[in-house]
């Protein structure tokens, strides 16, 4: 029985095995089988990594791009947009009540000074601030300003009136120039004094001092030119510059000669011999120079500067009705001083004072009248003018600043042929005002002036002005 | 005449030389002092604005613009805090190395993430600031941001030289607009050659075997 098991299990494992090798074979290709299987998903897997990470890379770029449907819409391959430079527009405008008529106004005079704030050359200088009573509409005042390239900065500021169109200042200046210096070309505001170079809009007052208006006439010294500043290596503010410039200023400078008839009633043009020629000055004929130290006391700043001005004087007032030119050479020396107080972030008192000389020397044309023949007369000419102005500004609030302003000429020696004219010399201003401004874009100003500096002919006519300026931004300045 | 014309130069040339070491202005005190806990005594440390005023209405004294005219470096908070008082600054000083976007000048706002950004600004809105709040530094977790990205500025030189010897950098590119001072001295630093360019042409190139200062 034994036997019959044993030989028994051995069958079934005989044939188990030989079954079984069977199966092996069977395993092992199956084994096999899945094992290509894994490989080609490995490969697979790779292959779809692969293309996921491009995808990936390629979203990443496009995440980069970010940009909106607007901006693909109007895509402009050559489009510029992204370097527009920075734009801003003022708008000066005010009502003025003054008890000079419009008449009396445009005719008065300083003496020894001008011929009236209307009074023009060659008829491009612009209407002075506040002409009318009434409405004004000073002016609109555009201005573009952009870096050009890592070398230069360009400014151009449009004063636009109501009809007419000028180039107030367009200018580049220098950007990385060595050893702290800056050069600036085109026309612009000469640096000297402390007011000439603002604008209007940044003025304390709705008008300028009364010994700006005087010498240098409604545009300040605005000129053609080339300015060099170099702010020096000390341990305080020091500034000091230099300009030549063309002379275009026609209170003092000019630089065009011009042909003197003998008598009133030659024609130069026809008739040249019986004319003196004023030959023009040099070109560029204006020279001027000017330091300015600054430094700090505690929570005093103050700014102080020394001015020059030298040019040949070329003026032409042969078409007037009261013909006559002047030709010769005028200095001014300029003379300010500010200290300004701040008491905290809002609130400051500032006094500013300007003083200015000017010294003209050279001959004047004129007629005379003998029996309705007018003859020439030529005769030297000097003038030694000088005046100031000092003004307080307490800024008291955050929105609100008052301002008083004494303005004073005291100096006015006009000698012909070495003969004093005794001009008047106690021509004075007071101006008061006070501005409300309701951010650092817009201000509403009310100024009264007082005015004993006004003449018609010999007589004094003293101004009482009430101004109301409404000044506004927009934009980048 | 001519003496006091000696004494005169002299005296400015001894300003000039006594002021040797690397400066660093910043707008505000407390960029100055993470500043300064950055660069320790390696550099001069200054700042224009005072800390008890009101950061958007500094009074641009020209005193200021004396502290930029010989800096290196300067930092501001940016995102238009300064708008309205650092611009002139910056033009008087006519200090080339710091005029935005040059290397020595760094405006911090950009590298924070600012919150409060307008979909849409107008003035109507009254005084807003189109790039977000400003005043991020009374977060504090911008302060690490604000202290590695002058960490990064302030070493700028120190970085590249050790970037160019750990990596075996092939070129060191310079364009032609910018000044080629940092370029020759990281070049004499490492033996690479400089290589000046029109424009920085080899940035999309795959190999990051080089490297620029500006």
């Amino acid at each position: 029985m034994k036997k019959l098991l044993f030989a028994g299990l051995l069958s079934i494992t005989f044939v188990s095995i030989s079954y079984g090798s069977d199966d092996i074979q069977q395993l092992k290709e199956e084994l096999k089988k899945q094992q290509e299987m894994i490989n080609q998903l490995q490969e697979k897997i790779k292959e779809l990594q692969a293309k996921e990470e491009l995808i990936e890379k390629t979203r990443e770029k496009l995440d980069n791009l970010d940009k909106s449907g607007i901006d693909k819409i109007f895509s402009n391959p050559s489009s510029q947009s992204k370097f527009v430079p920075d734009i801003s527009l003022i708008t000066d405008f005010s009502y003025v009540s003054r008890n000079l008529t419009d008449d009396t106004y445009r005719q008065v005079q300083i003496p020894g000074f001008n011929h009236g704030f209307f009074h023009t050359h060659d008829g491009h200088a612009h209407m002075p601030f506040n002409a009318e009573r009434g409405f004004n509409f000073n002016y609109s005042e555009l201005y573009i300003t952009s870096t050009v390239n890592p070398y230069f900065d360009l400014v151009g500021i449009f004063h636009l009136g109501e009809d007419s169109f000028e180039i107030e200042e367009g200018y580049f200046t220098t950007r990385s120039l060595p050893f702290n210096l800056k050069l600036k070309g085109g026309k612009f505001y000469s640096k000297i004094g402390r007011l000439n170079e603002q604008h209007h809009h940044d003025w304390d007052f709705a008008d300028a001092p009364l010994i700006y208006r005087a010498v240098f006439g409604e545009d300040n010294l605005l000129e053609k030119g080339a300015q060099l500043t170099w702010l020096a290596p000390t341990p305080f503010y020091l500034l000091f510059g230099t300009e030549v410039l063309q002379g275009d200023n026609e209170n003092n400078f000019n630089r065009n000669g011009f042909l003197v008839p003998k008598n009133i009633s030659t024609n130069c043009n026809t008739n040249s011999q019986n004319c003196i020629k004023v030959s023009d000055t040099k070109k560029p004929n204006l020279y001027t120079f000017f330091v300015k130290p600054s430094f700090d006391i505690g929570n005093v700043s103050i700014l102080a500067g020394l001015s020059y001005a030298q040019g040949k004087t070329r003026i032409n007032h042969l078409e007037d009705k009261d013909r006559h030119a002047l030709s010769g050479t005028t200095k001014i020396y300029g003379l300010d001083l500010t200290a300004r107080y701040n008491i905290d972030s809002y609130r400051y008192i500032s006094w500013q004072s300007e003083y200015f000389y000017r010294n003209f020397d050279g001959v004047k044309y004129s007629y005379k009248n003998n029996n309705c023949n007018y003859n020439l007369i030529t005769s030297s000419l000097e003038k030694k003018q000088a005046g100031f102005y000092s003004q307080i500004i307490y800024k008291f609030d955050q929105r609100w600043r008052v301002g008083a302003r004494y303005d004073l000429i005291n100096k006015n020696d006009v000698f012909v042929d070495n003969k004093n004219m005794n001009l008047p010399d106690n021509l004075y201003k007071y101006s008061f005002m006070i501005d409300f401004l309701p951010s650092e874009f817009s201000r509403i100003r009310l100024q009264y002036n007082y005015d004993r500096s006004l003449f018609l002919g010999d007589v004094r006519k003293p101004n009482n002005e009430i101004i109301l300026q409404f000044n506004m931004a927009i934009g980048g300045e | 005449m001519k003496n006091i014309l000696f004494i005169i130069l002299a005296v400015f040339i001894g300003f000039n030389f006594a002021k040797a070491e690397l400066k660093i202005v910043t707008t505000y005190p407390y960029i100055a002092s993470i500043t300064k806990e950055v660069v320790k005594d390696k550099a001069s440390v200054e700042y224009l604005a005072e800390g008890n005023v009101d950061p958007h209405f500094i009074v641009p004294k020209p005193s200021l613009s004396v502290k930029l005219r010989n800096a290196d470096l300067l930092i501001i908070n940016g995102a238009s805090l300064e708008i309205g008082w650092l611009p002139p600054l910056i033009n008087q000083a006519s200090n080339p190395k710091i005029n935005p976007s040059s290397s020595g000048f760094l405006d911090l706002s950009q590298f924070i993430n600012l919150i409060e950004k307008h979909e849409n600004v107008s003035r109507a809105l009254g005084d807003v600031h189109p790039e977000g709040n400003p005043h991020f530094h009374l977060d504090p977790y911008n302060i690490p941001v604000i202290s590695d990205v002058i960490t990064k500025n302030a070493k700028h030189i120190e970085n590249l030289i050790n970037s160019a010897q750990s990596q075996g950098l092939d070129y060191i590119l310079q364009d032609v607009y910018h000044s080629q001072k940092p370029a020759k001295f990281l070049a004499e630093k490492t033996g690479v050659k400089m290589v000046v360019l029109p424009h920085d042409v080899w940035g999309y190139s795959g190999g990051k075997r080089h490297i620029r200062t500006f």
